[in-house]
C-alpha cells in the first residue's frame, strides 16, 4: 500500500530578536557629557583666573618682600640656606613671589658684577695695566659670579642661566677689550723697535759695505741684514706699516750701496760711468740681485742730494760773505774810519770774491758819485718796498753803476725800512696773542697771551732764518704770518701732547716719592723706557702707559 | 564728479584730512582697541550660537519623530510578512489533508479515520507548529518596531533638551567672560 502524503516543514523557525538602537540613551549621554565638558570650562576658567590672581598677588609680595643681596650673601656666609629668604614655592602664590624675588636678586648681583668689571674696564681704558692682573681680576669676579649663581641657582634656575649668560658675555668684553688694548701696545713697542732700529740696520748695512771685500760674503751679510730687519719689521700687525717700513729699508739699503758707490769713486759722474758699466768692486754679487731702475734712481737723488746741499753750503757761505762786504762798505763810508782800515777792509773785499776788480773800484771810490738819477730811482723802490731783498739790491746797483757810498746808502735805507716792518710784524703777533700795542705788565689774566706771543715769536724767529737762509733777506710781515699760521696748526697737536706731558710729569713725580728717581728727573719723547724698566725703575703697567704718552709726544 | 584713473589708484591708501591731520587707518584702530565694542560684538555672537544650539536640538528632535514612524512602518510591513508565511503555511497543511482523505477514500477505506486520520492528525501538529511560528514573529515585529520607535521619540526629547542645555552653557560662558572683560 502506497504511503500517505504527509506535510513537508518550510524550515520556518522563530525569528531572532530584533536589534534596538538606544538612541535615547546615546542623546541622554552625549548630552550629559555636553554638560559635563560645559561645567569642566567654567571651572577651568574659575581655576585660571583664581591662579592668575594667585600669581599676581605673589608677584607683589615677591616685590615688596625681595631679600637684598646683602641679606642673601650674610645668609651664605652665616651658613644658612639663602632660599629661606625666599617665598616657599609649591604654589601658584609662593612660585610666582619666588620668581619675582630671584629676578630682583638677580638683577643686583648683576649690577654688582658689572660694577666690578666696569671698574677693570676703567683700568684698561686708562692704559695703565697688566694683561695679567687683568686676568685674575676677572678670574676673581667670575669665581664671585659663581657663588651668585649658585645661590640664584638654588632658588631660580632661570634667573641663574640668565645671570650667568649676561655676565659671561660681559666679561668676555672686557677680556676681549684687554686683550686687544695689549696687543695694541704690543703693537706699539714693536713698531717703536723697529723704527729706532731701522737707522741701526742702515748704519750696519754701510759698515758692512765698507769692510766686506769679498762680494760673495757682502751680499750674503747684507741679505742676512735685510732678512732679520724685515723679521723685526713684519712683527707689526698693521700692513700698512710694514709696507712703509720696507720700503724705507729698502731706500735705506740701496741709499747706503749708492753713497758706497759715490764715495768709492773720485766723483759722482764717475761712479755713475762704474755703475752703468756694472763695474761695482765688492758689490757684484750684491748687484745681481738688486733693481736696476730703482738703484739708477737712487743714485739720481742721492747725487742731487749731494750736490745740493754742497750748493747750499756754497750758498750760504756767499751768503755770509755778502752780508760780510756790506758791513765792511758801510764801515769804510764811515768818516770816522781811519785809512789803515779802510785799507784791511779793501783787501777783505778783495778776498771774498762776492765784487769784480771793477766793481771794487767803483765802490770803494770817494770822489765818485756815481749816477744820481739812478740812486733816486733805486732809492724809491727801496722805500716803497718794491726792493726787499739785499741781494736784488746789490745786482741791481752793480748793474746800475752806482758808487759804493750810494749803496752803502741804500742798504742802510733797506735795513731801516726792513726794521720798520719787523716792528709792524712784532705788532701783529702781539695783536694775535691778544695783547695790546701798548706795553703791559704780565699777570695771571694774560700769562696765556704772553705765552703764546713768546712762542708765535720763536716760530717768527726761525722762519726768518729759514728764508733769510733761503733768499738772503726776509719780509718780516709774511714771515710773522707764516709764524702765526704754524701756532694754529699746531695749537691742537700741542693740547694734546702738553695733556701726554702732564701726564708723565705725574708719573715722574710719583716715581720721586717713592725715590726710584731723583727730583728732576725727567721723561720725555727719546727717553729709553726700556731701559727704565730694565733698571725697575718703572713697572711693567708704567711701562705700558708711558709707551702710549711717549708715542703721543713722538707724533709729528 | 568724474574720477581719473589715478584717483582710484589714491583711494587705495589712507586719505588725508586737511582739518585733522592724515586719517592712519583710524576707523579700524578704534575697533580693536575698544573692549567694550569688542564684548558687545563677542556676546552678539554667543548669542547666535545659542540660537544655533537649540534650533540643532529641535531639528535632531523632529528627525527622531521621523525615525521613530519609520521604524513603526517598517515593523508593520515586516508583521504582514510573517502573516502571509503563516497563510502560506495553512493552504500548505490544507493541501497535504486533502491529499491524505483523497488517497483514503480512493483505495476503498475511510478518508477521515484509521490511518488516514491519523496522519491528517500528524500533519496539522508539523503545520500548526510552523503557523504558530509565523504569526509569533509578526507579533514580535510589531511589538519591536512600536518599542523602537518610543526609543527614538525618547531621543528626539532628549536631543532638544540637550539643545537647550547647550545654548544655556554658551550664554552663561559669554556673561562670565563679558563680565571679565567689561
Amino acid at each position: 500500500m502506497a504511503e500517505l502524503p504527509r506535510y513537508q516543514p518550510t524550515g520556518y523557525l522563530p525569528a531572532d530578536i530584533p536589534r534596538l538602537d538606544f538612541a535615547n540613551i546615546k542623546e541622554q549621554v552625549a548630552m550629559t557629557q555636553g554638560i559635563n565638558s560645559a561645567l569642566d570650562r567654567l571651572a577651568g576658567f574659575a581655576f585660571k583666573e583664581a591662579a592668575e590672581r594667585a600669581q599676581r598677588e605673589g608677584a607683589q609680595y615677591g616685590v615688596e618682600n625681595a631679600p637684598t643681596m646683602e641679606q642673601v650673601l650674610k645668609a651664605q656666609e652665616a651658613g644658612q640656606t639663602p632660599q629661606e629668604l625666599f617665598a616657599k614655592p609649591g604654589t601658584y602664590f609662593g612660585d610666582a613671589a619666588r620668581k619675582v624675588q630671584a629676578q630682583q636678586v638677580r638683577i643686583d648681583f648683576e649690577a654688582k658684577a658689572r660694577q666690578n668689571l666696569d671698574a677693570v674696564s676703567a683700568a684698561i681704558d686708562s692704559g695703565a695695566f697688566d694683561l695679567n692682573q687683568i686676568q685674575t681680576e676677572i678670574k676673581a669676579i667670575t669665581t664671585k659670579n659663581g657663588s651668585y649663581r649658585k645661590v640664584l641657582a638654588s632658588v631660580d634656575a632661570d634667573e641663574a642661566l640668565k645671570f650667568s649668560a649676561s655676565i659671561t658675555s660681559a666679561g668676555n668684553a672686557v677680556y676681549k677689550k684687554a686683550t686687544d688694548q695689549y696687543l695694541k701696545l704690543v703693537g706699539m713697542q714693536n713698531e717703536r723697535l723697529v723704527t729706532e732700529s731701522l737707522n741701526s740696520y742702515s748704519t750696519m748695512i754701510a759698515d758692512v759695505l765698507k769692510a766686506e771685500q769679498d762680494p760673495t760674503m757682502l751680499a750674503e751679510r747684507i741679505k742676512a741684514e735685510e732678512y732679520s730687519a724685515i723679521k723685526l719689521i713684519e712683527r707689526s700687525s698693521r700692513p700698512e706699516f710694514v709696507k712703509q717700513k720696507r720700503d724705507e729699508l729698502q731706500d735705506k739699503i740701496y741709499s747706503n750701496i749708492v753713497d758706497h758707490l759715490i764715495d768709492s769713486s773720485p766723483n759722482a759722474t764717475q761712479a755713475l760711468l762704474k755703475l752703468q758699466k756694472g763695474d761695482v768692486g765688492n758689490l757684484s754679487e750684491l748687484y745681481k740681485g738688486l733693481d736696476k731702475d730703482k738703484l739708477g734712481a737712487m743714485f739720481l737723488k742721492r747725487a742731487t742730494e749731494r750736490a745740493s746741499s754742497l750748493s747750499a753750503a756754497k750758498n750760504i757761505e756767499k751768503l755770509g760773505n755778502e752780508e760780510m762786504v756790506n758791513d765792511l762798505l758801510i764801515e769804510y763810508h764811515n768818516p770816522a774810519t781811519n785809512a789803515i782800515r779802510k785799507r784791511d777792509i779793501g783787501l777783505k773785499i778783495a778776498k771774498s770774491k762776492v765784487l769784480s776788480i771793477e766793481q771794487m773800484e767803483k765802490f770803494l771810490n770817494p770822489s765818485s758819485d756815481g749816477d744820481s738819477a739812478v740812486f733816486s730811482n733805486i732809492s724809491l723802490q727801496v722805500r716803497t718796498g718794491v726792493i726787499t731783498d739785499l741781494n736784488d739790491l746789490r745786482k741791481i746797483s752793480a748793474r746800475a753803476g752806482i758808487s759804493g757810498k750810494q749803496l752803502a746808502d741804500l742798504s742802510k735805507q733797506l735795513i731801516d725800512r726792513t726794521e720798520k716792518d719787523e716792528g709792524q710784524a712784532a705788532a701783529i703777533i702781539r695783536r694775535n696773542a691778544g695783547l695790546p700795542d701798548v706795553s703791559v705788565g704780565k699777570n695771571k689774566a694774560n700769562a696765556h697771551a704772553f705765552a703764546k706771543e713768546a712762542k708765535i715769536t720763536e716760530y717768527y724767529n726761525e722762519a726768518k732764518k729759514a728764508q733769510l737762509l733761503d733768499t738772503g733777506s726776509f719780509d718780516p710781515k709774511s714771515v710773522a704770518s707764516v709764524a702765526i699760521q704754524r701756532y694754529e696748526n699746531e695749537d691742537k697737536a700741542n693740547i694734546v701732547k702738553n695733556k701726554a706731558r702732564t701726564d708723565i710729569s705725574n708719573v715722574v713725580k710719583t716715581l720721586v716719592s717713592k725715590q726710584k728717581v731723583k727730583e728732576g728727573f725727567v721723561i720725555d719723547e727719546s727717553t729709553s723706557l726700556d731701559d727704565l724698566r730694565q733698571r725697575k725703575i718703572i713697572d711693567e703697567s708704567q711701562y705700558n702707559y708711558l709707551i702710549g704718552l711717549q708715542t703721543i709726544l713722538q707724533a709729528q | 564728479m568724474r574720477f581719473s584713473r589715478q584717483d582710484l589708484k589714491n583711494f587705495d591708501g589712507p586719505i588725508g584730512d586737511p582739518f585733522n591731520g592724515p586719517a592712519v587707518n583710524k576707523h579700524i584702530g578704534q575697533k580693536y582697541q575698544d573692549p567694550v565694542t569688542a564684548t558687545v560684538i563677542a556676546v552678539s555672537l554667543t548669542a547666535v550660537s545659542a540660537y544655533g544650539s537649540i534650533k540643532a536640538g529641535q531639528d535632531k528632535n523632529k528627525m527622531y519623530q521621523m525615525q521613530a514612524k519609520q521604524a513603526e512602518v517598517e515593523s508593520d510591513r515586516k508583521a504582514v510578512q510573517y502573516e502571509l508565511q503563516a497563510n502560506e503555511i495553512l493552504r500548505r497543511t490544507n493541501q497535504t489533508n486533502a491529499a491524505v482523505v483523497a488517497r483514503g477514500f480512493a483505495g476503498g477505506t475511510q478518508g477521515f479515520e484509521g490511518s488516514a486520520g491519523l496522519i491528517q492528525q500528524v500533519n496539522n501538529t508539523r503545520g500548526g507548529k510552523e503557523f504558530v511560528f509565523a504569526l509569533q514573529n509578526a507579533d514580535m515585529a510589531k511589538r519591536s518596531g512600536l518599542i523602537q520607535a518610543s526609543l527614538y521619540e525618547g531621543a528626539g526629547k532628549i536631543a532638544e533638551q540637550a539643545g537647550y542645555f547647550d545654548a544655556a552653557g554658551k550664554l552663561g560662558s559669554a556673561a562670565y567672560m563679558g563680565g571679565k572683560i567689561v
